[in-house]
């Protein structure tokens, strides 16, 4: 009980992890195809963040209509980079193969770029601009094909 | 022992919430101690979580099952059971009483002073009901077009979940906020519920629905550790049904599945005929006032009413 | 009348408990050699926000 006032007087401090309007946290990672992603050598290019893991169920949901996406927006100024969360890389390759995923999946086995981006939680995506600016921040699944979502990427890759 | 109990409550509340850095990081803990099993219900997507709930991840494995053996590894839930099995064959739902971080809460709040009511005994088979369907037989077979399950209980009923990680993170991330929906308020209606019901009768979670509680019911015959009637001291003086925190009438069913050792009937009874037994031996016989003098003395005062 | 019976509580050791434990036990090490816990550990240490009802 006496450890209470403790819990109380922690919150509200400490540095926040991750901003919008701030520079995205760089990262460099090689996906599955062996290609490697170095985040700041994508400017000029808007980039999606998606953190997930195949034993999410609502990450699993949100999958093909991130897949549609991909296949809608433009390649050369438009990367969607499935960052798969502290998972097994083999459950992601034939969950991908089974549901025609064609985007880039990345393994971050050791939370390092979930950590970097302070994820609440799976699933978590990030949307960054032209410049490496982190842009949008999404907490929880979405209906990526929608056209509210494709007209906000449409007004990045535009800028 | 009322003392201690508190006591060793206290303790596993700490070892199963112990990660109090959650106010900097705004995030739950990520280290090795979530290998470890929680013993009580304690949700593991809590900030200060340091110990994995066995029926959420057993939920999790379960609902995951076709996929992982589809790729060759048998995540079926073996290490969860085996370890809940464990402790179950130790202790059973002593467990409740004892080390469950919602029972110590529902035991405050019916400190709160208020009418006290009871449970109408047949409520007590609903968890049983939940373990069975939303814990097992749903996660397993309710699948979605992916071939796997959901978290039913998590998803749609645990209050644990609501009060330990829902409400903190919500408090923690102000823009969860908008991502919150139907799903919410359903779960915040169950936390509510089970909250003003606790003022009002002792253990309500744990007498009707709680999941965990049910599994460590099965062993309530078997278990190491357990409450001990000696009928031929048992007067039949009643007083052990009234100090019963879960409505056990504890010397007409000493083997009751809704028994959770907590030593307050062994406390109330003056024959000192409930003892508390270790694998057949008994362990508590604290030296009373004779037997055969209490109860001529209450046969003396009974006979002259 | 009840009289005080004289014999003594039985101090046997109940097998059940023992046998109960080591099954599970051997479940748990089954488990375990299946390299089940580290599956746990992952899905333990990352929320799935819409598992606990947000999101």
């Amino acid at each position: 009980m006496c450890c209470l006032p403790l819990f109380v007087f922690a919150c509200g401090q400490g540095p926040k992890v991750i901003e919008i309007g701030a520079p995205a946290p760089n990262f460099t990672l090689v996906d599955r195809q062996g290609k490697t992603w170095t985040l700041s050598e994508l400017k000029g290019q808007v980039v999606f963040v998606n953190f997930w893991a195949t034993w999410c169920p609502p990450c699993r949901e949100e999958m093909p209509s991130m897949q549609k996406l991909y296949k809608m927006l433009p390649k050369d100024n438009f990367k969607m980079l499935a960052i798969l969360n502290k998972d097994d890389p083999a459950l992601a390759d034939s969950f991908a193969k089974k549901h025609g995923l064609t985007m880039p999946i990345i393994n971050d086995q050791d939370n390092t770029i979930g950590a970097a981006y302070g994820l609440t939680g799976l699933p978590e995506t990030f949307i960054v601009d032209k410049q490496g600016i982190l842009r949008e921040k999404f907490i929880g699944l979405a209906q990526w094909n929608s056209p509210i979502h494709v007209q906000m990427l449409m007004k990045y890759i535009n800028q | 022992m009322d003392f201690i109990r508190t006591w060793v409550q206290a303790l596993f509340f700490i070892f199963t919430n112990g990660y109090w850095n959650f106010p900097v990081t705004k995030g739950i803990y990520q280290g090795p101690l979530k290998i470890v099993c929680s013993p009580g219900l304690t949700c593991y997507s809590c900030p200060a979580a340091t110990t994995y709930c066995p029926l959420g991840s057993l939920q999790q494995l379960l609902s995951g099952i076709r996929m992982s053996i589809e790729n060759g590894q048998f995540f079926v839930g073996f290490y969860v059971v085996g370890t809940m099995g464990v402790i179950g064959g130790f202790v059973g739902r002593m467990v409740c009483g004892w080390a469950c971080p919602f029972g110590l809460f529902q035991e405050l709040l019916h400190k709160i002073p208020s009418p006290k009511f009871g449970i109408w005994p047949p409520l007590r088979y609903i968890k049983y009901g939940l373990l069975l369907f939303m814990v097992i037989i749903l996660p397993l077979f309710a699948l979605d077009e992916f071939g796997s399950g959901s978290t039913w209980f998590c998803k749609y009923l645990c209050p644990v979940g609501t009060l330990e990680a829902g409400l903190p993170m919500l408090f923690l991330q102000p823009e969860l906020r908008t991502s919150i929906g139907l799903l919410f308020f359903n779960k915040l209606f169950f936390l509510l519920l089970f909250i003003i019901w606790a003022v009002l009768a002792s253990r309500p979670f744990c007498r009707t629905a709680c999941p965990l509680g049910a599994f460590y019911a099965l062993f309530s015959r078997i278990k190491l550790v357990k409450l001990r009637l000696d009928p031929a001291k048992c007067t039949d003086c009643k007083v052990c049904h009234n100090v019963c925190p879960m409505g056990v009438r504890f010397n007409e069913s000493p083997d009751d599945m809704e028994c959770i050792s907590c030593l307050a009937c062994s406390k109330a009874c003056k024959f000192n005929a409930i003892t508390l037994e270790i694998g057949g031996l008994s362990i508590t016989s604290q030296p009373r006032p004779s037997v055969c003098q209490l109860k001529n003395l209450t046969q003396a005062t009974d006979t002259s009413n | 009348m009840m009289h005080k019976k004289n014999n003594p509580l039985k101090q046997n050791i109940r097998p059940a408990p023992f046998v109960v434990i080591f099954i599970f036990l051997v479940l748990g090490i089954i488990g375990i050699t299946l390299e089940e816990p580290s599956r746990v550990l992952e899905q333990a240490t990352q929320i799935c926000l819409p598992c606990i009802g947000i999101g």
